[in-house]
């Protein structure tokens, strides 16, 4: 009895449990979709789960049902008949479960190729992945209906996009393989040096949403995270306008100095600033592009908030405190990490 | 003296020490020893190797255990500290790969070295010195795969291993070698196991057992062997172009060299479906032992269960790219591997209606092993509904990578695989070791695992849905994750707490009085012998006249066509006697572990002295050359046994007396060595 009551309490449980999944507070359920894509898949997730709850509970209950009838009593020493098999049952249930899974496969192979389309009309951004972050580049060529100008933008960690706009990402790899993946806009796609995939996200409500790296990258691949920002008109307007407004090179205090040290310490040899220290190649970055740094709310694969003066403070120290972080920048003093931090403060 | 001894006669070897000096390559004596520790080195004996492959794996599976509790500490609560990002990483690496080769496969591999011979008539496997030689290879992988412990970092990059991140560039350390090398030895293992026992189970049936006679077990078995005499190549072949990729530069999988790393991804998983069903189908022969003989009738639909196996051994070729819907296949590729892999959940779910319709109709006696087998049923079906959420890849582009997918191959590979073998463990163990465990402790040890299972994996489909990835070494707060986390952990922790029941139980139940040779009132020859075996597994080779054959001996139809208990019990297929005539039995030998041994030698000598490797080299061609060299029977063996007591174990009790005479009638002296002449001569 003890069998029955352990599966039958399960079997009452589970769909209430999943339930619960759909929590408020969880950022990346992707069972609760904001996207246009999202929501394609989630819709064939719903008959889907529904389906596999049902057989779940047909064939729980058979077995909780055999055990409870079926039992021996005790001092029965008689056979039970000798049933070795019924062929049309069992041709039955080899079929009719083929059946239901060719109605699930009719319903699958079409999306399918929905989420492969490249959309007629999107914003297109192409997406560098690497040890440990991740890249934007917003060029303007293609996107002039979006406010992108010849410079076009380039960014890290956060993803700012437009609401209700497809979104046509081009992904590539700076390193190993990774995986860009907004749980509540779309599935994940892998990142695969060498080659060049591309992925589609849509937002269906201006907000911050949750993502990470979700293909195992290496030490910090748990580290590797970050936001897509999708703007409604007015704020994407903004948004565009900051970015692409030049950048005002400090000329006194301890701005100034830092300006100076930045590129003493060598960070200029990795980290571009657009209009000041362009040295870098602006493909394949090999360090974030920090040109508007204080424009965003994290940093380090979108770990660390960037209002939190400690944290930056704390990476200038010890960029390995993100263990197998790439960035060197040898001992700073603690002048020196106020005159470096007054001056990335003016990247805004 | 004792002419009269020199005869082809197998059996009765003594303890090896005192042995008279043999020498087939003049290198050492051949080992003649069936007891002590000596003897464990030197056996041929499938019985032997088999609890060899069961003592490792579960010793094993104690090492894969402490590095999962290591994991659900770490993951216990967001931003763990119990361990650094490099270490986890580490940790759940080895987790994984451990449990996979070093824990599942062997296991499953013990009881089909232990239980074909015995479930088909035969005394033995078709090669026992190459058994002997799996066992070893095996062994000395999983010690070079583990051997990153102790020399500086173990492989941290999963037990896929995806390139680029493998190369050099990016994993400069040895961890990765280690992980290729143990992995490539014990692929070994797995390939001469695998050929081994095909031929067992093709040729040494006993007669009158058909190939739609045998066990299921047995059959479930066979598919799984010819899964790894397909599977393994194809991980082998990756894996030396990872150790020409590391060692050499060659560039296989390096963009920068314009390869593409998707290549590996290919024959990983190409190797790596198939490597599913070659965990899970034992575990659904052992169930499909174990649910006739609790339910008192027949496996409900022999055929379709046979026949669903074998669908499953071929279905699974066609589905491995379900493991890379998001890499960056096109969309029919896509949708191709979609609908095989929605289509491979048919065969299975027949298996699971064929259980549930044995079960249907029974008498179900609910022990130990049955609750297991049952377990198994209920989780597998859980693992597999999930399997279907991920064939609808839109779905598994969300799923996939997430803790939905570690739960699912959890309900999978724990709740199914491992749970049928643990079931098949208290099944067999008065079989394989004369006495049961404990009942009691078998409770509570299957009661604190299905409650930690379902607890710690349970829970996973949750967070996993909610967007945990998995392989990270922390997560934060906030990401509605904490909860459940905590709960998976406890749960994990009464696993634990359940295997320390289970080793309680092993220990203190090596006192229990003796097992019948029956206990279950089971249905396969193994059960018709004693309990252990002997040597020589059955004094005369039983005739099969139909399916389930010891049962059919036990019962006879009666007059309402019901089964009834015959009049006579059946004649055992095994006495302490022994047989009439001699059983004709490989004779123990050196050579197998001397030729695994070079093995090792060969790898660390690649990573760290080609010196090493001519070492391992030099002892690899002295071995293939001292065995071809030796004959299987040794014909010298059991002649110098005269006087020496202390040679029982598993020796043929009162052998030598009985076979005085037939030895007088055939006056063949067998000493045709130089040292059995110089024996003689003594």
């Amino acid at each position: 009895m003890q069998i029955v009551r352990r599966w039958g309490r399960l079997a009452g449980l589970l769909p209430l449990v999943f339930l619960t999944a759909c929590a408020k507070d969880a950022p990346q359920d992707f069972l609760q979709p904001e996207g246009t894509f999202a929501k394609k898949i989630d819709a064939l997730w719903d008959p889907v789960f529904a389906i596999a709850v049902a057989v779940f509970v047909i064939v729980e209950g058979l077995i909780v049902f055999a055990v409870v009838k079926f039992r021996a009593k005790p001092d029965d020493d008689e056979l039970p008949e000798q049933i070795h098999g019924n062929f049309r049952l069992e041709i039955g249930w080899t079929i009719l479960p083929a059946l239901v899974l060719a109605v699930i496969s009719a319903m699958t192979l079409p999306v399918i190729f929905e989420l492969t389309d490249e959309p007629d009309e999107a914003l297109k951004v192409d997406v560098w992945g690497q040890k440990y972050w991740w890249g934007y580049e917003y060029g303007a060529e293609g996107n002039e209906a979006y406010g992108i100008e010849d410079a076009g933008i380039r960014t890290a960690n956060e993803l700012h996009i437009p609401v209700d706009v497809p979104v046509y990402l081009t992904l590539q790899s700076n390193d190993v393989i990774h995986s860009f993946w907004a749980p509540k806009l779309n599935g994940k796609k892998d990142v695969v040096p060498g080659r060049v995939h591309n992925w589609k996200l849509q937002a269906d409500e201006p907000g911050v949403y949750s993502g990470q790296c979700a293909e195992f990258c290496g030490t910090s691949h748990a580290f590797m995270r970050l936001k897509v920002v999708a703007h409604d008109d007015a704020s994407w307007a903004e948004w565009v306008e900051t970015m692409q407004a030049p950048v005002e090179t400090p000329s006194s205090g301890l701005a100034a100095e830092g300006y100076e040290l930045f590129a003493q310490k060598g960070c200029a040899g990795c980290h571009q600033v657009d209009g000041e220290y362009e040295e870098v190649a602006d493909t394949a970055p090999a360090a974030p592009n920090l040109t508007k740094l204080f424009t965003r709310d994290c940093f380090a694969g979108c770990i660390y908030d960037l209002e939190d003066r400690n944290e930056l403070e704390a990476w200038l120290r010890d960029p390995q405190r993100k263990a197998g972080s790439l960035m060197v920048i040898g001992e700073l003093t603690e002048d020196e990490i106020d005159r470096l931090y007054a001056y990335l403060e003016t990247l805004r | 003296m004792a002419l009269t001894e020199d005869r082809p006669e197998t059996l009765e070897l003594t303890a090896g020490d005192e042995a008279v000096v043999r020498h087939p390559l003049g290198a050492f004596t051949r080992p003649s020893g069936m007891t002590g520790w000596r003897s464990w080195l030197t056996t041929v004996d499938h019985k032997k190797i088999g609890i060899l492959y069961g003592a490792t794996a579960l010793f094993f599976f104690f090492i894969g255990g402490i590095e999962a509790l290591l994991i659900r500490a770490q993951l216990a609560q967001p931003d763990g500290q119990v361990l650094t990002p490099g270490q986890y990483n580490q940790v759940f690496t080895m987790h994984g790969t451990t449990m996979v080769f070093l824990v599942v496969m062997p296991l499953a591999a013990a009881f089909a070295n232990y239980l074909i011979p015995l479930q088909v008539g035969a005394r033995d496997v078709a090669f026992p010195r190459l058994n002997a030689f799996s066992y070893w290879t095996f062994l000395f992988g999983g010690i070079v795969l583990n051997s990153g412990w102790f020399l500086g970092g173990s492989p941290d990059n999963g037990w896929f291993n995806y390139a680029p991140n493998s190369g050099l560039a990016y994993s400069p350390g040895n961890g990765i070698d280690f992980w290729n090398m143990g992995l490539l030895i014990a692929g070994i293992a797995s390939l001469v196991g695998a050929v081994n026992l095909i031929v067992t189970c093709l040729n040494m049936r006993a007669p009158g057992m058909t190939l739609m006679r045998m066990p299921v077990f047995t059959w479930m078995a066979l598919v799984t062997q010819f899964l790894l005499l397909f599977a393994i190549p194809v991980l082998t072949v990756a894996q030396f172009l990872l150790m020409f990729e590391r060692l050499f530069g060659a560039g296989f999988f390096d963009p920068e060299m314009g390869a593409d790393p998707l290549l590996w991804q290919h024959l990983f998983w190409i190797f790596g479906h198939p490597e599913v069903y070659i965990m899970i189908l034992p575990a659904f022969g052992i169930v499909s032992e174990i649910i006739p003989v609790f339910s008192r009738k027949p496996l409900f639909g022999y055929p379709f269960m046979v026949f669903s196996g074998i669908a499953i051994g071929f279905m699974g070729w066609g589905v491995w790219a379900h493991h890379m819907f998001a890499s960056g296949l096109g969309p029919v590729s896509v949708a191709a591997f979609s609908l095989s892999t929605m289509f491979i959940a048919v065969p299975t779910g027949v298996k699971i209606f064929n259980w549930v319709g044995t079960l249907w109709g029974g008498k179900l006696r609910l022990t130990v092993p049955m609750a297991f087998a049952i377990a198994l049923v209920a989780q597998f079906t859980v693992g597999g509904l999930s399997g279907v959420s991920h064939a609808v890849s839109p779905s598994d582009t969300q799923q996939t990578d997430t803790y939905y997918i570690v739960a699912h191959f959890h309900y999978v590979l724990f709740g199914g695989a491992l749970f049928g073998m643990v079931g098949g463990l208290y099944f067999w163990w008065p079989k394989i070791f004369g006495h049961h465990l404990r009942d009691r402790l078998g409770w509570w040890h299957f009661w604190l695992m299905a409650l930690g299972f379902n607890l710690t994996f349970g829970p996973m489909h949750i967070v996993g849905l909610q967007g945990m990835p998995r392989r990270t070494a922390s997560y934060a707060a906030g990401m509605g994750w904490d909860f459940w986390n905590m709960v998976e952990t406890v749960g994990s922790f009464l696993i634990g707490v359940s295997f320390l029941v289970f080793a309680y139980n092993i220990l203190v139940s090596r006192n229990n009085p003796p097992a019948e040779p029956d206990p279950w009132d089971a249905r396969s020859l193994e059960w018709g012998t004693t309990s252990p075996p002997p040597v020589w597994n059955f004094d005369e080779t039983p005739v099969v006249h139909q399916l389930d054959e010891w049962w059919h001996r036990k019962y006879t139809e009666g007059d309402d066509h019901r089964l009834v208990l015959a009049a006579e019990p059946p004649t055992p297929f095994a006495t302490a006697a022994g047989p009439s005539e001699p059983p004709h039995l490989p004779s123990p030998s050196y050579w197998p572990l001397v030729l695994a041994l070079g093995l090792p030698f060969i790898a660390f000598g690649l990573l760290y002295t080609y010196w090493l490797a001519a070492v391992g080299g030099v002892l690899v061609f002295l071995a293939v050359y001292g065995w071809s060299l030796e004959p299987s029977v040794d014909p010298a063996g059991g002649h110098d046994d005269h006087g020496h007591t202390g040679h029982t174990g598993h020796a043929m009790p009162g052998a030598s007396d009985d076979h005085a005479e037939v030895t007088d009638e055939e006056p063949v002296a067998v000493a045709t060595t130089p040292e059995d002449t110089t024996e003689v001569s003594e």
